[in-house]
């Protein structure tokens, strides 16, 4: 009786166990058999995306005139986060400005925004946008840092904060390596913020009325929230395959909150190769740096004798790229969902013959 | 290569833990001696802090780099140990306060262990989950 019972508390016990263990057991996505668009780019595409855990991509193609994409689980308006691939953009917004003659590349932040007697008030919009302007990747204090790496570990975007927050922060921090290239969040994010206090708008109204507008980009956005996000937007997931809530916001939004669709990123990368695009001089190298050189928020590098324009994206949940063969006038943009780097696709889209 | 290292060094360190704490309560579970279990709060406090173990298993590690198989010894190691101490159950008592158990203090204590360690584990779940 008593061995009975033994027995029935054990299985009772460890039969919810075993099937709690089977329910939540980690995924491990894998692209969507669905594909719209170009045949030769589905079929170039789809092994290089399937080497990584991932359900939904775009990719684009430009070559001259002619723009092919090949769509993975997606539909023409689905929109992904580019992330960092902002940068471009907001960079893109330096250059137009000072061809406008609203600012130069040595204007100092601290004339377009407060930041008192702030080390940061000495940095120029161009050290900025080059990154070597010594401001860090993310604001100082151990408690903010603290708060957005738990925000990070719950799958929340620890990059919240409204415009004055990120000044604030930008008025906090010491100047580390100026003069060297230092990847800096915080540093964009302010330089986005300048540039719209220069033009008497919010950065979101300035990426539109400069960028989006001129380039026919109807369908992308720079959401103040996930909220103003489609309810079909893609759901992004991080490396422990939890969901992750995608980038947005107003503080940071111009170091990469912009969510675009495959069609319009096409739209992009033909601008930029025609040079129609506007700002499109934050492309020309300034600073070099073994093999590698960099514009206003552009990267250049040489791969065996070709220069690649690119830039990369990778956080809330979603990887992308827009990489460009200014020569060739060809271009390849990658917006993917997942916590896996999409460059090695893009750079092989681009430089590897069909 | 350092990234992959990293990865497998943290589901390694993870699945460990849970492993020894499973075989640890397992054998405490069935055994005699010191190591025993002294009473049904000792199983309930050393139970929560396997479940403890095992949660932090599934949220911390990177599953999206590694194989899906490497998560079963978890769930399998947890079921294993609660299922022996659930056996053990009917003979235990709620509190045992018998001199060689370390007295009424201890028994006390592996109470509130059992307890503080019990809202210790709501209280990660809701924040990883809400």
């Amino acid at each position: 009786m008593r061995r009975r019972l033994r027995s029935v508390l054990a299985v009772t016990v460890a039969a919810p166990v075993l099937v709690a263990g089977v329910a939540l057991a980690p995924e491990h996505p894998t692209l969507a058999e669905r594909a719209t668009g170009d045949r030769e780019l589905i079929e170039r595409a789809r092994p290089l995306l399937s080497e990584d855990p991932r359900s939904s991509a775009v990719v684009v193609r430009v070559e001259g005139d002619r723009t092919t994409v090949a769509r993975f689980g997606s539909d023409t308006d689905t929109v992904y986060p580019i992330a960092s691939i902002t940068k471009t953009m907001t960079g893109m917004l330096l250059a137009e400005a000072i061809e406008r003659g609203e600012v130069t590349e040595d204007t100092e932040l601290g004339t377009l925004v407060d930041l008192g007697d702030a080390p940061a008030a000495s940095v120029t919009l161009a050290e900025l946008a080059g990154h070597r302007s010594g401001v860090p990747n993310h604001p100082s204090g151990v408690v903010t840092n603290v708060r957005m790496a738990l925000r990070s570990l719950r799958g929340h975007d620890p990059y919240d904060g409204d415009p004055d927050t990120i000044v604030a922060h930008a008025a906090d921090v010491e100047l580390s390596g100026r003069g060297e290239f230092t990847y800096s969040n915080l540093g964009f994010s302010v330089l986005g913020l300048a540039l719209a206090e220069t033009a008497g708008i919010d950065y979101a109204a300035l990426v539109r009325a400069r960028l989006l507008v001129p380039l026919g980009m109807e369908d992308t956005l720079i959401p103040a929230s996930v909220a103003e996000l489609p309810d079909d937007a893609v759901p992004g997931f991080g490396l422990t395959g939890r969901p992750v809530a995608p980038f947005t916001g107003t503080g940071w939004a111009a170091s990469g909150a912009v969510h675009s669709t495959g069609d319009d990123m096409g739209r992009f990368a033909s601008a930029l190769l025609s040079g129609d695009a506007p700002g499109a001089g934050a492309m020309e190298p300034r600073w070099a740096d073994e093999g590698e050189a960099e514009g206003l928020g552009w990267a250049i590098t040489d791969h065996d004798g070709t220069a690649v324009t690119w830039h990369n994206g990778l956080g809330g949940g979603f990887a992308s790229m827009i990489a460009l063969d200014r020569e060739a006038e060809r271009a390849v943009v990658v917006l993917a969902d997942g916590p896996i780097g999409v460059e090695d696709v893009a750079r092989r889209l681009l430089l590897e013959a069909p | 290569m350092i990234d992959t290292v990293i990865r497998m060094s943290v589901w390694a360190l993870a699945t460990l833990t849970v492993v020894c704490s499973a075989g640890s309560l397992a054998l405490a579970a069935r055994g005699a001696g010191r190591r025993r279990l002294r009473d049904r709060w000792d199983g309930l406090h050393r139970a929560v802090v396997l479940v403890f173990a095992g949660f932090l298993c599934l949220v911390v590690v990177q599953w999206t780099t590694l194989p899906v198989a490497l998560w079963y010894p978890t769930p399998l190691a947890v079921a294993g140990a609660l299922a022996a101490t659930a056996a053990r159950w009917p003979d235990l008592p709620w509190s045992d306060p018998v001199e060689d158990g370390g007295g009424a203090r201890a028994a006390r204590g592996r109470r509130r262990s059992a307890l503080v360690t019990g809202a210790v584990l709501a209280a990660t779940v809701c924040f990883f989950l809400l």
